[in-house]
């Protein structure tokens, strides 16, 4: 997508409670840059921030969290300006958010429990009953040697998995009582099952706990299909779609066109072609249109067939296509 | 100061000790035994101010050294020291928290190696006709102190520098304490404290107390000014 293309917003979060309200984020570093980053997270909904590698999604994450200063733009945690606060009143407002990054940050040195009591210190909520009830249910498995192993609370970090590493993240961050999940990536570089298992565990505390909200990252998008709620794009450190995902599921889709029936729905100008963006095709291959409303689409153009959209489709198209029109 | 951090920072110094106990155990026989053999080769009723003073200053420096480094380096595991800017907590308390618990160190350290030297002394009175009586000057609590305070004044550059830029583009600062020591040690020798026309030899007519009372409020001054330059520095420093 071109900078000056206004990015595809259909995301209404207008009258809504909001936990996370980011506006204008900007923030320059010498080979790259976020611009005029704007998106939200209404309360007790998973966000599910995509974007190809390097495209801004992790920037955005740590000018939310306060590690990074943003050049500009505000970040709004539960109505309330972070960016325009004292550090001691951020770190206040940080109570009721807590991440899980994409690698195990704790020192190998540390236990599983000095990793537990590091996180009572820190969260005035944080609850060690949850958090070893929690380890249970994620049944961490001692690997590889295939022997079911429970791991114990003197067990330490530099002898986790990645895959364990990543259990102990999200059980510390769940059992922090936090009103807001900040998730970047947690499921990267991590095999199918445990993917799964990490995937299935957010969607049970937010099931228990609707109150709750989620900001999850990911370039992996079949994971954000089972997950979030809407999704926002980022690319090239620009907000460029952000979407309801019922939206992309039920209503986008994906239409493969040979040559003459691009040209025919190019030559046509219906208003719906407005906000259609095409990847052309090489040689024999179609040519690969999206659509942002399929049900017209085949209205339009019966002989033509259309199917839904999934967040990979938009993704690639958002960012690789160009505007049909 | 962040009780969260400060735990997770005791979590790693506990492992810096425990790592570095054999080490330390070994650098201790060897600093205690060249301090008793000395020139004289005898251990009969000496004066052990110099062995316990050698037994402090070793297990002092050797605790600072050995800790505050590790800190560091923990920080840059991981991301971890970023990591902990996400907790609820400042940038200040994350500073403020790290020179307390090495201030706090230092002085448990320095009282512990006393009491272990006090302690070995007392144990040689179990065989007074191999060892004598061993006698301790007065002012070795004094000197002891001095020789925390001079090397927790070293360790707090060593540390603004480390939060200015990380340990890994910081590694320098690991010989600001030896430089300290080395240009302390040239600057007493060689333009002299006492010598006539020295630029230090008003120092001379100060009273040792005061002397005393100057060493300490210096130690401190540069501890608490390594503090401030440490905020400063990292509350610029991006991740």
């Amino acid at each position: 997508m071109r900078d000056d293309e206004p990015p595809i917003c259909t995301m209404g979060v207008a009258g809504l409670d909001l936990a996370l309200d980011v506006r204008g984020l900007t923030k320059h570093y010498e080979d790259f840059a976020l611009h005029d980053v704007t998106f939200a997270v209404p309360a007790g909904s998973i966000v599910g921030l995509v974007g190809r590698n390097g495209a801004g999604k992790t920037t955005a994450m740590r000018c939310i969290l306060g590690t990074t200063t943003p050049d500009g733009g505000s970040v709004r945690l539960f109505g309330r300006d972070v960016t325009a606060m004292g550090e001691r009143a951020r770190a206040r407002a940080r109570e009721r958010v807590a991440s899980v990054v994409s690698v195990c940050p704790y020192p190998n040195f540390m236990s599983i429990a000095q990793v537990a009591t590091t996180w009572w210190c820190a969260y005035p909520r944080f609850d060690h009953r949850a958090f070893e009830a929690l380890l249970d249910r994620m049944d961490i498995m001692h690997q590889p040697a295939g022997v079911h192993r429970p791991v114990s609370a003197t067990r330490h970090v530099g002898d986790l998995s990645r895959g364990q590493g990543m259990k102990l993240q999200l059980a510390a961050c769940l059992a922090s009582g936090a009103d807001l999940l900040v998730l970047d990536e947690p499921t990267a570089g991590l095999d199918p099952v445990v993917r799964d298992e990490v995937l299935s565990i957010v969607r049970e505390h937010m099931a228990a706990n609707p109150e709750c909200s989620v900001l999850v990252s990911s370039h992996i998008t079949s994971d954000l299909e089972r997950l979030a709620d809407y999704v926002v794009m980022v690319d090239g450190g620009r907000v460029v779609l952000s979407a309801e995902r019922d939206l992309i599921d039920d209503v986008m889709g994906i239409a493969r066109l040979r040559a003459a029936e691009l040209e025919r729905v190019v030559a046509e100008a219906l208003p719906g072609n407005d906000g259609m963006r095409v990847i052309d095709g090489l040689g024999a291959a179609p040519a690969e249109l999206l659509v942002p409303d399929r049900a017209a689409f085949v209205r339009a153009h019966p002989g033509m067939v259309c199917d839904k959209a999934t967040i990979d489709d938009v993704m690639r198209l958002v960012a690789k296509g160009r505007r049909l029109s | 100061m962040s009780r969260a951090l400060l735990y997770a920072d005791w979590c790693c110094v506990r492992h810096a000790l425990r790592s570095s106990a054999k080490s330390c155990a070994l650098a201790m026989v060897l600093a205690a035994s060249v301090s008793l053999l000395g020139a004289d080769a005898s251990i009969y009723n000496i004066d052990a101010t110099g062995f316990i003073g050698a037994l402090s200053g070793i297990l002092v420096s050797l605790g600072a050294m050995a800790i505050v480094p590790r800190l560091f380096y923990a920080d840059e595991q991981g991301g971890w020291g970023e990591f902990r800017l996400a907790l609820p907590v400042t940038r200040p308390q994350a500073v403020g928290s790290r020179f307390a618990l090495v201030a706090v160190i230092v002085v448990v350290v320095a009282v512990a190696s006393l009491c272990l030297g006090m302690l070995v002394v007392l144990a040689t009175r179990l065989l007074p006709q191999a060892f004598g009586v061993w006698t301790v000057d007065g002012s070795l609590p004094l000197q002891a102190t001095l020789v925390a305070l001079v090397l927790l004044a070293m360790a707090g550059p060593q540390m603004a520098v480390y939060f200015a830029v990380g340990v890994e583009r910081g590694r320098f600062a690991i010989m600001i304490p030896v430089l300290g020591a080395a240009l302390a040690f040239l600057v007493l020798t060689r333009i002299g404290v006492t010598g006539e026309g020295g630029t230090l030899s008003w120092l001379a007519s100060v009273s040792p107390e005061v002397l005393v009372v100057m060493a300490v409020a210096a130690c401190l001054v540069v501890y608490l000014l390594s503090l401030m330059v440490a905020r400063r520095a990292f509350a610029r420093r991006e991740f």
